[in-house]
C-alpha cells in the first residue's frame, strides 16, 4: 500500500514535471511566435517591453525605446497590423511625443521582413529580446493602465533627500495588478514641467489632493526613477485629451485610409476582379463605420509600413462592396471586419497577405511627398531601419 | 407592313387625327359601310378614337399617297382578324371579304395617279460610304470620307442610310463635294507620285512593347491608300485561356480597321500582316479591348511599356507594392489577354495594277490635241456620271480648260480642274432615274446597272456592266440574270454582304448605351465589334450557301470567333476568326435572334429592355412597326431597397395597367419576353440579377402566349413558331431588300410585287440568294 501509494505520488509528479515542461514549452513558443503574413498572432505572443521613446521614424512607424539609463535601446518596427494608442485614443507612431514612456506588446519579425531591425550578433548575444523587433501593441500609461482597469490613488507629496533632492508624488495602484505594470505604491518625480490637467484647464500641481484618483502619463527621470509628464485629476480632463488625440488620428487614416490586408484574390482575365480584405484594428470605430457602409470605397497598395505609392488616391482602384462581414471576438491586431470588393483593375499589390488601403467617403489629400513610396528604391531604402 | 409606317414617319405623324373633309367615305358600297358602322365606328368614330385613329372621316381620295397607306392599314387590320377584337362581335367570312376586296379595288384605283404625281426624274444622292466606293473603283483613290471636315454621317432610317428622301443635298454638302473632289482628284494625279516606302518600328534593343488590355502601340499613315502592315509579337493568352486580339485601331475614327487573334506564344513569336486600304492618321496597334483610364483622364494603369526579352514574363511579379496592374498571376499566368510585340512594319503606300489602270486614258497625253482631250473627258465623264454623255455637255468642259489656260493657268492645273467639276456635277453624286421630258414607268438599261450595282456593290458599274448596258442585254432577263450572277460572285459583294445586314438589322444600336463597365467589366469594344461580326458572318454564310430564310431565326449553327465562343461559354473554335460552328441542342442559341449583337442593341447600358426587343424583332424580321408609345409614359423605377426583388417582366406587367398599354403591350412584349433568358449583353442566365432590393435574384420567365394564341415555353419554341411562318417571313425580308435596293420606302403600291415575288422565289427550299434573284429579276426592281 505504501509502495502503492509512493509510486502514485511518484506517478503524479512526473506528470505534473511533463505537464509543466509541456506548459513552459508552449509559452515558450508563444513568447517566440514568428508572425506570418495573412495571419494574426495568437492571444499572448511576443513579450511585454516599456522604456521612453527616444528617437522617431514616423514616415516608417520605427523608432527605438530605452528602458533604463545603461540598457540597450530596442529598435522596432510597428508590425502592419500594429495598434499605437496615446491618450486613450487610437494613434500612430507620429502622434507620440519623444521622451513618452510607452508599454508595448513586442514579437518577432513577420517571415520575410527580418532584416527590417538589423542587429548586430554582439547585440544579441548581450540582449536576446531585442530580437522581438516587432510591435503589434504601443501605449503611454495612461492608454495602458487605463485598457487594462487600472488608475492611481493619490497618497500625497514627498519631499526627496540625498544628492539630488526632488518632489515626489506617492501613489498606490488601484485596479488588478497587470504585466508589465507597477503593482505596488510608488513615487513619481514631479515638477512644474508636469502638466496637471482639471476639467479642460491646465492647473497648478497643488490641486492634486490626497485620495484623488488620476491618470499619469510619464517619461525617464534622474536615477532611472520616472517622472509625470501629465496628470489627469478628473475624467472630464481625460476626455478632452482623449478626444483630441482621436480627432488627430481621425485627420490622418482619413488622409492616408485604413490598412488592412489581402484574404484572398479573385482575378478575372478583364484585368479586375474581387478582393477579399480584413482591417486592422486599433481605429476609431467612426472610420469602420464610414468605410463599411460606401458602397464605392476605393484601395490601393501599401507596404508592411502601411506607407502607399505615389499619389494614393489618384493610384487607387474604385470597388464596390459586395460583403462587409464582421467577427466577434477578433484576434489582436484585427478589426474583425472583412471586406469583399468588386474591383476594374488589379494591382500588383492585391495579392493574399499583401497590405492595402482602403479610402472612404473622404475628402482629396495629397500626401507630402516625402511619405510616398516613389520608386522601387525608395521601397527598398525603406525596407530596413537606418540606426543612428 | 413596315411600308406604312415608314410613309407615315417620313412624311407626318399626325394623320391618324388629320381633319379630312367630311365627305367620308364616299364611293364605298352600303354593305361596307355598314360594316364599319357595326364593327368600326363605336371605336374609332365621333366619340372614340383608340389609337388616336378615326374611320368614320377617313377620305377616299387615295390619289394621295397617305390615305392610300390608311386603307392599306385598314385592310390589313381587318384582314389579319386584329379588328374587330376578338371580345367584341365578328362579321363573316363573306363580309370581311366584301369589305377587303372593295378597299383593295380603292388603293388600286389609285395606284396610277399616285406614279403620275412622282416627278419625272428621281434623285439619290449618294451615302457618304457609296461615295468613297464610288471614288475608289472610279480612280483607285482611297478618299477617307468620314475624316473631320469630310462628310457627315448620313441620317439613318430604320437602320438604313441610303433612303433617298433623307438624303437630301444642302448648300454645305456642295463645297464638301469641291474639297473631297479636289483632293481626289490631286491624289489620282499627283505631279510627283508619293513614293512607296518600308518604315520598321521596333521596341528598344533587347526589349518587349508589353500591352495589356486597351493599350496600344502608335504609328502614323502620312496618306491614305493601300499598305501592308507587319506586326511581328506574342499573344499571351490570360490564365482563363482568353486570347488576346491585335486591332489596328484609328485613332480619330474610333474604329478598327484590321485585326486579328495573335497566337505566338512568349518564346516562339508569330507575324500577322494586313493589307488593305487605310486612311491616313494615327492608328494604334492595340490590344483590342476596354480601355482603362484613371478619372481624371492622365494617368493609363493598365501596363504598356518595355520589358526586358529575357526576362519571362511569368518572373513580372514584384515583391513591393506598387501602383501598377497585375501582369501575372501567383502562379506566374498572365491575368489578361497579353500582347508582347517586337516590331511593326508599314509598307505603303502600294499602287496595284488595276488601280492605275483605272486612271488609264484619263489624262491626255497630248495636251494640243482636242480630240483626244474630248475623249478622255468623255471616258471619265461616261464612268463617274454612270451614263452616256452628250456632246454638249463635254463642250463646257472642253470651253473651260481653254480659258483657265488662256488666264495662265498650266494645262495639267485647268484639265484637273475639270475632272474636279465632273465630281462635283449632280451627275455624279445622284443616281438619276427618270427623263426630264418624258414619265417614264421603268429604268433604262443605265439606270438598272446603276441600281444594280448601288444594290450589290455599293458602287458604280463596271466596265462590264456598263457594256451590258449598252448593249442593252439588261432588258432581257437572261442578260440581267447574267449580271446579277457575276455580281453576286465578284469580291465587291462583300459591301453588300457586310453592309445589308447591319441596316437592315439596325446593328449600328450595338454598344449605343455602352454597358456600365461596373455591372459588365466584361464587356470591351472587341467583343462589341465581335457581335456585329458574327451576324455579319450569318448572314454572309446564309448568302453564300443560299440557305432558306426560316434559318435566319432558327438553327442549329452560328458564326463564332474565339472571343464570341468565350463569351458564350462555348469551347473555343480550332479556327481563328470567325467559323461555322455546329450547337448542341440546349445550347440556347441558334439564328440571328440570339445573337448577342441583336439581344444587345436592344438593350440599354444596364438591363435588357424586353418591349424594345419586341418592337425590334416586329420591325426587323416581321417588318411591322409597331405604334409609338403614348407620350409621358412614366419609366420603370429601378426596384427600392425595401421592396422584394423583381424581375423586369414583373414591373412591366404591373406597369401596364391602362387597356389601350395591354392591347398594344399584348402584341410586341411576348416578341421581347421570349428572350429573357439573356441579358443586356446576351449572355445566358436563368435569374435576373436586380441591384437593389430585398431577397435573392429571381428566376427568369421566358413563355409567352403569341397574339395568335399560340403559346411557347421560350425562346427556342418561340423561335420555331416565327420560323414556321416561312412566308411572312420572305414578304419582310423582301421587304427589306427591296428598301436597301431601291433606296425607297416601300409603299402600297409595292405591295402586290412583293407577294408576287414570294409567291415565285420564297418556297422554303429557296434561300436568301434565291429571293435577291426573285427581286432584281422582278418588276418592282425595274420600276423608276
Amino acid at each position: 500500500m505504501i509502495r502503492a501509494t509512493h509510486l502514485s505520488v511518484l506517478g503524479l509528479f512526473a506528470v505534473i514535471s511533463v505537464a509543466s515542461a509541456a506548459d513552459d514549452a508552449k509559452s515558450e513558443a508563444l513568447r517566440d511566435h514568428i508572425p506570418k503574413p495573412g495571419v494574426f498572432p495568437p492571444a499572448g505572443a511576443g513579450i511585454h517591453w516599456n522604456g521612453d521613446l527616444v528617437m522617431s521614424d514616423p514616415m516608417n512607424r520605427r523608432g527605438p525605446l530605452r528602458k533604463s539609463q545603461h540598457a540597450p535601446r530596442l529598435y522596432f518596427a510597428m508590425l502592419p497590423y500594429g495598434m499605437v494608442s496615446y491618450h486613450g485614443a487610437p494613434a500612430d507612431v507620429r502622434d507620440i511625443p519623444l521622451g513618452t514612456h510607452l508599454h508595448g506588446r513586442f514579437l518577432l519579425p513577420i517571415k520575410g521582413e527580418e532584416e527590417t531591425i538589423p542587429l548586430t550578433e554582439k547585440q544579441l548575444k548581450q540582449s536576446p529580446s531585442l530580437r522581438h523587433s516587432h510591435a503589434i501593441l504601443l501605449e503611454d500609461d495612461v492608454s495602458f493602465h487605463q485598457r487594462q482597469g487600472r488608475s492611481w490613488k493619490v497618497l500625497g507629496f514627498e519631499q526627496g533627500g540625498g544628492p539630488a533632492p526632488r518632489l515626489k508624488l506617492s501613489v498606490e495602484p488601484i485596479g488588478p495588478e497587470i504585466e508589465g505594470g507597477l503593482n505596488k505604491p510608488t513615487l513619481f518625480d514631479i515638477d512644474d514641467a508636469a502638466r496637471v490637467w482639471q476639467k479642460r484647464s491646465l492647473v497648478a500641481k497643488e490641486a492634486i489632493k490626497p485620495d484623488q484618483e488620476v491618470q499619469m502619463n510619464l517619461t525617464w527621470g534622474p536615477f532611472d526613477s520616472l517622472a509625470i509628464t501629465d496628470i489627469w485629476l478628473d475624467n472630464e480632463s481625460l476626455t478632452a485629451c482623449r478626444e483630441i488625440q482621436r480627432q488627430r488620428h481621425l485627420r490622418l487614416i482619413r488622409s492616408r485610409f485604413l490598412p488592412g490586408w489581402v484574404d484572398a484574390v479573385k482575378n478575372t482575365d478583364t484585368g479586375g476582379g474581387e478582393v477579399t480584405v480584413t482591417l486592422f484594428g486599433g481605429m476609431d470605430p467612426t472610420l469602420y463605420e464610414e468605410l463599411s457602409t460606401t458602397p464605392h470605397p476605393k484601395i490601393c497598395d501599401a507596404a508592411t509600413t502601411l506607407r502607399t505609392w505615389s499619389y494614393h488616391q489618384e493610384y487607387s482602384v474604385r470597388g464596390e462592396t459586395l460583403q462587409v462581414e464582421t467577427l466577434e471576438n477578433p484576434p489582436l491586431g484585427s478589426s474583425g471586419i472583412q471586406m469583399r470588393l468588386q474591383i476594374p483593375q488589379m494591382l500588383e499589390g492585391f495579392r493574399t497577405g499583401r497590405i492595402v488601403r482602403l479610402k472612404g467617403p473622404w475628402t482629396y489629400v495629397l500626401l507630402p511627398a516625402d511619405e510616398w513610396l516613389a520608386s522601387p528604391e525608395v521601397f527598398e531604402q525603406a525596407r530596413r531601419m537606418r540606426l543612428p | 407592313m413596315k411600308i406604312l409606317h415608314g410613309i407615315l414617319l417620313l412624311v407626318s405623324a399626325s394623320l391618324w387625327l388629320t381633319p379630312f373633309p367630311a365627305q367620308g367615305e364616299e364611293g364605298l358600297r352600303e354593305a361596307t359601310l355598314t360594316f364599319f358602322e357595326a364593327h368600326c365606328y363605336r371605336c374609332h368614330g365621333e366619340e372614340k378614337q383608340k389609337g388616336r385613329f378615326r374611320l368614320d372621316t377617313l377620305t377616299t381620295d387615295v390619289e394621295n399617297p397617305l390615305v392610300a397607306e390608311k386603307w392599306a392599314e385598314v385592310r390589313f387590320r381587318i384582314n389579319a382578324g386584329e379588328m374587330p377584337p376578338e371580345d367584341e362581335a365578328q362579321p363573316t367570312a363573306e363580309e370581311i371579304g366584301g369589305v377587303v376586296d372593295e378597299i383593295t379595288q380603292k388603293i388600286q384605283d389609285g395606284a396610277a395617279a399616285r406614279m403620275a404625281k412622282r416627278g419625272l426624274v428621281n434623285h439619290y444622292r449618294l451615302s457618304r460610304q457609296e461615295y468613297a466606293h464610288t471614288i475608289y473603283d472610279l480612280l483607285g483613290v482611297v478618299f477617307d470620307v468620314e475624316a473631320p471636315g469630310a462628310f457627315n454621317a448620313d441620317p439613318l432610317w430604320h437602320g438604313f442610310d441610303r433612303i433617298g428622301a433623307l438624303l437630301s443635298v444642302a448648300p454645305s454638302h456642295i463645297g464638301r463635294y469641291l474639297s473631297a473632289a479636289d483632293t481626289v482628284v490631286a491624289l489620282a494625279f499627283l505631279e510627283a507620285e508619293i513614293p512607296s516606302e518600308t518604315k520598321r518600328h521596333s521596341a528598344s534593343e533587347g526589349k518587349r512593347r508589353l500591352l495589356q488590355l486597351g493599350e496600344s502601340w502608335r504609328f502614323h499613315l502620312k496618306h491614305p491608300g493601300r499598305y501592308r502592315i507587319t506586326i511581328h509579337g506574342s499573344g499571351l493568352p490570360a490564365f482563363t485561356g482568353r486570347i488576346p486580339h491585335l486591332s489596328l485601331w484609328h485613332h480619330h475614327h474610333k474604329r478598327s480597321f484590321a485585326g486579328a487573334d495573335l497566337m505566338g506564344t512568349e518564346g516562339n513569336p508569330s507575324t500577322l500582316t494586313f493589307e488593305g486600304l487605310f486612311p491616313a492618321g494615327d492608328y494604334d496597334v492595340r490590344n483590342h479591348a476596354r480601355t482603362q483610364r484613371h478619372a481624371n483622364g492622365s494617368l493609363k494603369l493598365f501596363r504598356n511599356e518595355e520589358i526586358d526579352a529575357a526576362q519571362p514574363i511569368a518572373s513580372l511579379k514584384t515583391q513591393h507594392p506598387s501602383p501598377w496592374t497585375k501582369v501575372v498571376d501567383d502562379e506566374g499566368r498572365p491575368v489578361m489577354p497579353t500582347l508582347l510585340l517586337d516590331w511593326i512594319q508599314v509598307e505603303g503606300p502600294i499602287l496595284t495594277e488595276s488601280d492605275l489602270a483605272k486612271r488609264e486614258g484619263v489624262f491626255p497625253t497630248d495636251k494640243t490635241n482636242l480630240s483626244e482631250q474630248r475623249n478622255a473627258l468623255r471616258r471619265f465623264a461616261e464612268r463617274a456620271w454612270r451614263r452616256p454623255v452628250v456632246e454638249s455637255e463635254l463642250d463646257r468642259y472642253l470651253r473651260f480648260i481653254a480659258t483657265e489656260q488662256e488666264a495662265g493657268e498650266s494645262f495639267a492645273t485647268a484639265y484637273r480642274s475639270a475632272l474636279t467639276s465632273i465630281l462635283v456635277s449632280r451627275s455624279f453624286f445622284h443616281i438619276e432615274m427618270g427623263s426630264p421630258d418624258e414619265n417614264r414607268l421603268l429604268l433604262n438599261d443605265f439606270e438598272l446597272a446603276n441600281r444594280l450595282s448601288y444594290f450589290l456593290w455599293s458602287s458604280m458599274p463596271d466596265d462590264l456592266l456598263f457594256a451590258a448596258a449598252r448593249r442593252g442585254d439588261l432588258s432581257t432577263s437572261e442578260g440581267l440574270a447574267a449580271q446579277l450572277d457575276r455580281m453576286m460572285a465578284d469580291p465587291k459583294i462583300e459591301r453588300f454582304l457586310h453592309s445589308f445586314p447591319k441596316q437592315w438589322l439596325q446593328l449600328h444600336r450595338v454598344g449605343m448605351f455602352q454597358p456600365d463597365p461596373e455591372l459588365y467589366p466584361e464587356y470591351d469594344p472587341w467583343l462589341e465589334e465581335s457581335m456585329r461580326q458574327e451576324t455579319i458572318a450569318y448572314f454572309t454564310e446564309m448568302f453564300q450557301k443560299n440557305l432558306p430564310l426560316r434559318q435566319a431565326v432558327d438553327s442549329n449553327w452560328t458564326m463564332l470567333n474565339a472571343r464570341l465562343a468565350y463569351h458564350y461559354g462555348f469551347p473555343r473554335p480550332s479556327a481563328t476568326g470567325f467559323t461555322r460552328v455546329e450547337l448542341l441542342p440546349d445550347s440556347g442559341r441558334g439564328g440571328i435572334l440570339t445573337h448577342a449583337s441583336v439581344l444587345s442593341l436592344t438593350s440599354d447600358g444596364t438591363r435588357h429592355r424586353p418591349v424594345h426587343r419586341g418592337a425590334w424583332l416586329s420591325e426587323a424580321i416581321l417588318a411591322f412597326t409597331p405604334s409609338p408609345p403614348p407620350p409621358n409614359v412614366d419609366p420603370l423605377e429601378p426596384v427600392a431597397a425595401d421592396k422584394p426583388k423583381a424581375t423586369i417582366r414583373a414591373q412591366l406587367e404591373a406597369h401596364a395597367t391602362s387597356p389601350n398599354c395591354v392591347s398594344c403591350h399584348a402584341k410586341i412584349d411576348p416578341l421581347g419576353l421570349a428572350f429573357e433568358n439573356f441579358d443586356a449583353i446576351g449572355r445566358w442566365r436563368d435569374t435576373e440579377r436586380i441591384r437593389e432590393g430585398m431577397g435573392v435574384d429571381p428566376p427568369v420567365d421566358p413563355s409567352g402566349v403569341l397574339p395568335d394564341g399560340r403559346s411557347f415555353a421560350n425562346a427556342s419554341e418561340f423561335k420555331k413558331l416565327l420560323a414556321d411562318d416561312e412566308r411572312r417571313l420572305a414578304k419582310a425580308f423582301l421587304e427589306q431588300v427591296a428598301t436597301y435596293a431601291l433606296r425607297r420606302v416601300m409603299t402600297v403600291d409595292d405591295t402586290e410585287q412583293l407577294h408576287t415575288i414570294v409567291a415565285t422565289a420564297g418556297h422554303s427550299e429557296d434561300g436568301v440568294k434565291s429571293l435577291m434573284r426573285g427581286l432584281v429579276l422582278s418588276e418592282l426592281f425595274k420600276k423608276r
